[in-house]
């Protein structure tokens, strides 16, 4: 059956992430330290794995950690700061081949040599492993839907260990606490979209244009989906929060452009100002309304509970095409 | 009625921001459209992120701080480039352009005012030169026939009343900001708050004589206002 190898993938995560919380605590204790006595954190991604970066780069200021920022490697050697304060760098990385993470790494050393570099990896072994101090890694390797799951539960290992260490231990406790609820929920959402995710399937086949409008707790998991169905189904995909959407890009809108909105109970004026202009919108989040999920995650784990719902919905929309995701080419 | 209760002239001064054009729209336009063109422009920043800590630079460097983009983007840790900046900057401006115009019915009002033989000043604590750009580009600084700007709220009311050699009770100050109101209190002169912009929830310690919505409604109360 077509899609299944897919399929099979997306409802793997949930289990995903519960393997690397049991295998990435330890080190992510060890590589927490090197990172809790740093002024600023640049949390660096390649392609799909910008997505989990960009989730440890959005929390880590919230923890009482350094201050931080997610970047695309490929961004990375020309805009650091010409002297970075006491930076460090967490790097992730499927591969840990990919030229524009060793170049990242080479450039922040040269400003400043003792910056330590932190990677969360998909595979042992290979040159930004060994050019790293520390090393996270996730064994299963790359497949179809990348390691989205195992790499966001990493960088939040690295927070909840940073919190700890700035003297916060209830934040880091309460961090830890919401981890490892995040696959009961992850999969409790999952077995929702199963059933309800066909209508908004449906309506979002309909075009080769996606915008997606998330709030900014959610928005790794809402980009992991962009480039998943962009990949899969070659819809393109126009990912923004409710700011930037209502400043800006709700005026780009169509008349029948579907538009996602993740959370849409938190910014109802999204709704408003997308229907304005003839678009349709589809609510995803607890309550739906097109995809209800069953379960109002916490914003620190929020993307780890979507992220598979979601994937699974790209799943649909791409079969609905008739493309066999499993037949298409791997992109990575 | 123009005159008080010494026969003499009673003079409106009017605060610029909020009360003559809807400045608080106008800055937060302006610095999303910055923003939006600045990442535009290549910066690899996350538009709510930016925004945010723009806001915070503002917030902790004052409007009047000239280097509020650049300070932003080194707190982000990111290279401060300077065609980024040119971006930012051109579309702060487009967007002040198009924004500074005068709130609904702000002419007729004044008109009103004048034509009743008022006087009308301005009294505003922003930086000179960048509030006579804003009352010029306005069109209204032709209605105001004296100005007290720069000075903060205190020195300001103090000299006007000096220079205008009036009875407190014979000044009103029409102002968007609950500093303003309680300063002006302070001196004896009477007060219009307009209840607009970032301010607008905030309560002044002294009440106002008068709490208005726009600025066009104080015609319609000079009268009452004065004999209060």
């Amino acid at each position: 059956m077509r899609g299944e190898e897919t399929r099979g993938e997306i409802l793997e995560q949930p289990a995903l992430m519960r393997r690397a919380l049991s295998i990435l605590s330890v080190p992510a204790r060890y590589a927490a330290e090197a990172l809790a006595s740093r002024e600023f954190v640049y949390s660096i991604g390649v392609g799909p794995t910008l997505h989990p970066a960009s989730l440890l780069g959005r929390i880590l200021g919230k923890v009482g950690g350094p201050g931080a920022i997610e970047m695309d490697a490929e961004d990375f050697s020309n805009w650091l700061a010409e002297r970075p304060k006491r930076p460090a760098a967490v790097i992730f990385s499927e591969t840990g081949e990919e030229r524009e993470a060793l170049l990242a790494i080479r450039e922040l050393r040269k400003r400043d040599p003792a910056a330590p570099v932190i990677s969360v990896l998909g595979s042992p072994g290979s040159t930004l492993h060994r050019a790293s101090d520390y090393g996270l890694v996730f064994t299963r390797g790359p497949g179809r839907m990348g390691l989205f799951s195992p790499m966001s539960v990493a960088g939040l290992l690295l927070a909840a260990e940073v919190a700890r260490l700035a003297g916060m231990p209830a934040r880091a406790h309460s961090l830890r606490s919401l981890l490892e609820a995040a696959p009961e929920q992850a999969a409790e959402a999952l077995g929702r979209a199963e059933s309800v995710a066909d209508e908004a399937a449906e309506l979002i086949a309909r075009s080769r244009l996606l915008f997606v409008v998330s709030t900014n707790g959610v928005k790794p998991a809402a980009q992991e989906f962009s480039y998943r169905l962009t990949m899969m189904s070659g819809i393109m995909c126009d990912v923004a929060s409710p700011g930037e959407f209502l400043a800006t890009k709700h005026r780009l809108l169509s008349a029948g452009t579907p538009v996602l909105v993740l959370e849409p109970e938190r910014n109802p004026e999204v709704k408003m100002a997308a229907e304005r202009y003839g678009a349709i919108v589809i609510g995803v989040g607890p309550a739906g309304p097109h995809v209800p999920l069953g379960v109002n995650p916490p914003g620190e784990i929020a993307p780890l509970v979507y992220a598979p719902a979601l994937l699974l919905l790209a799943l649909k929309v791409t079969l609905i095409l008739g493309i066999d995701p499993d037949a298409s080419v791997r992109v990575m | 009625m123009s005159s008080g209760s010494e026969g003499v002239r009673v003079w409106w001064l009017f605060d610029v921001d909020d009360v003559l054009y809807d400045a608080t729209l106008l800055k937060r336009m302006a610095r999303e459209n910055a923003v939006v063109a600045m990442i535009e422009a290549g910066l690899p920043a996350d538009f709510e992120v930016l925004l945010r800590k723009v806001n915070k630079v503002v917030e902790e460097r004052g409007e009047d701080y000239t280097r509020h983009f650049d300070d932003a983007i080194s707190a982000l840790g990111l290279r401060v480039d300077a065609r980024v900046i040119a971006a930012g900057v051109i579309a702060y401006h487009d967007t002040k352009r198009a924004f500074l115009r005068p709130l609904p019915k702000v002419f007729k009002t004044l008109l009103t005012l004048r034509d009743r033989g008022y006087g009308l000043g301005l009294s505003s604590p922003g930086s000179p030169v960048k509030e006579w750009e804003k009352v010029i580009r306005l069109g209204l600084h032709h209605f105001f026939e004296r100005a007290w700007v720069g000075q903060p709220d205190p020195e300001r009311h103090r000299s006007a009343l000096e220079e205008l050699g009036v009875n407190p009770a014979n000044c009103i100050y029409v102002t968007a900001r609950p500093e303003g109101v309680d300063s002006a209190s302070e001196f004896g002169m009477k007060t219009v708050r307009v209840r607009r912009g970032k301010s607008a929830s905030k309560d002044s310690a002294t009440a106002p004589d008068i709490e208005v919505v726009s600025v066009w409604e104080i015609a319609g109360r000079a009268e009452s206002l004065l004999e209060g």
